[in-house]
Order: C-alpha cells, then structure tokens, then sequence
C-alpha cells in the first residue's frame, strides 16, 4: 500500500488521511483521502449571500419612508435569517457532499438539496477505469475537475464533481487498487 | 373590531399576517435543517460536528426570535 503524508485542515477540499471517520466504516478500514468540491466553485453563493447583504442595508433607506420602526426591525431580521439559512444551506451542501477513499473502499456521499441522502460505494477491486476530466477556464487555473470511477458488472459507477487535483487523485486510486 | 378604513391599517394587518406565517415557516424550516444536520454528522464524523450543529440550532433560535417579534412587537 501506499505511504500517504497526512495533510489536512477544517476546511479543506482535499483530505489525505484526515482524522475523519464515517457511519459504515469497517473496524480495520482507513480514511486514506476525503475529496470535496474545490472551494472556488463555491464562489458563486458566497457573492450572492455579500450581495443580498448589501440590497438588505440599502432598502432600510426605502423602508424608512413607509414602516413603523418595529416593522422595519422584523424585515432586518427576517433578511437576515434568509441569508443565514442561504449561507448555512450551502455551506452544509458543500462540507458533507464527500468522496470517501479507504483502503477497501470509495464512497460517494450526497445530500442533494440537504434533506435526500444517497450514499454509493464499491469495493477497490471492483474498480475498473478512473477517468479524470478537467475543462474550462477557473478548472485549468485552480486544477479541479471531475473524477469518474468506472466499477465491474452491475455496481453503480462512482462520480466525484469539481474534486480538487484529479490527476492526483486518479494516481492515489489506482495506486489503492489491489 | 378592527377598524379597515385606512389602507395603512389594511397594510398593518397584511405586514403582521405576513411576518406570522412566514416566521412559522422558517421555524418549520429551521427544525428539518437541524435534524438532517444530526443525520449528516452522522454521516461523516469530523472535529468540527459541534460547531455545525451549533451554527445549526442557531437558526432555530433565529426562527424562535422572528416568531416572537412578529407575534408580540410588531
């Protein structure tokens, strides 16, 4: 098997042996690499959440001309909890969408929109073809792209979106494979 | 009885109706969020699990206060 140099921080994309463990982790299995989408392709809901930030401070100077001063602290409250739960939706979205690798095992876990769970797993030796697809302008710049995992017979093949350094992560999975 | 003959006391009435059922909704909302956070942390176990569960059960308390401004202040 492989050495791998643990590196890891809280927020990171792109986990090599991180202090992580998961609901069906067998007893002798290890976490060798947890992948999130790269944190640049977050950057669109975080400029929404600044920009909504912004429209909330500028229409108090509108609400000013027709609410009663508590009104007006209800529609602050209430935009603020928007973009709160906005902002928390997202960020939940991207920090538990994982791609899990072990030294048995990929999981695939995915929360679409928060509340519907789908959990998609193979077994090492079953895998058959990893493919690492890269295009476009921010992917060649911040080296993120897609990662498809082609596994044996009827198993459900395996994709990871936007993972930080494809190749690099093509190389750690076919580097596991027995 | 209340008295509907301005249309700032029809807007008053709209503002509250509004700001009630919409701040229920966001405490309904609030409670599914909380809950599939316990089922993701679950999922997959990190360091940082109390903190999202905190930011989490932060948003229910966000829902509790709307209801409660909207309810008896506004």
């Amino acid at each position: 098997m492989p050495n791998f140099t643990p590196s890891h921080s809280t927020l990171h994309a792109f986990c090599v042996k991180p202090n992580y463990k998961f609901e069906t982790q067998h007893v002798s299995e290890q976490v060798m690499l947890v992948l999130r989408a790269h944190p640049i392709t977050q950057l669109p809901w975080i400029i929404n959440s600044v920009f909504l930030l912004l429209v909330i401070f500028f229409l108090n100077f509108f609400y000013i001309n027709f609410l009663t001063p508590t009104q007006i602290i209800f529609a602050n409250l209430f935009g603020l909890s928007i973009i709160y739960s906005y902002i928390l939706f997202n960020f939940l979205s991207w920090y538990f969408n994982v791609g899990i690798i072990t030294n048995e095992r990929i999981i695939d876990v995915d929360f679409h929109a928060v509340i519907y769970k789908e959990v998609t797993e193979s077994q090492l030796s079953k895998v058959e073809d990893v493919t690492a697809k890269s295009g476009g302008f921010f992917a060649s710049i911040f080296n993120y792209g897609h990662v498809f995992i082609q596994t044996a017979g009827t198993n459900v093949n395996i994709e990871f979106h936007n993972a930080p350094k494809p190749a690099e992560v093509t190389k750690i999975i076919n580097d596991l494979v027995p | 009885m209340l008295n509907l003959s301005s249309g700032l006391e029809i807007f008053n009435l709209f503002f509250k109706t509004f700001s009630v059922v919409f701040s229920i909704l966001y405490l309904l909302y609030s409670l599914v969020i909380y809950k599939q956070t316990q089922v993701m942390t679950r999922t997959l176990i990190t360091k940082s699990n109390s903190l999202i569960q905190f930011f989490a059960l932060l948003q229910i308390l966000f829902g509790i206060l709307l209801l409660t401004v909207s309810l008896f202040i506004v």
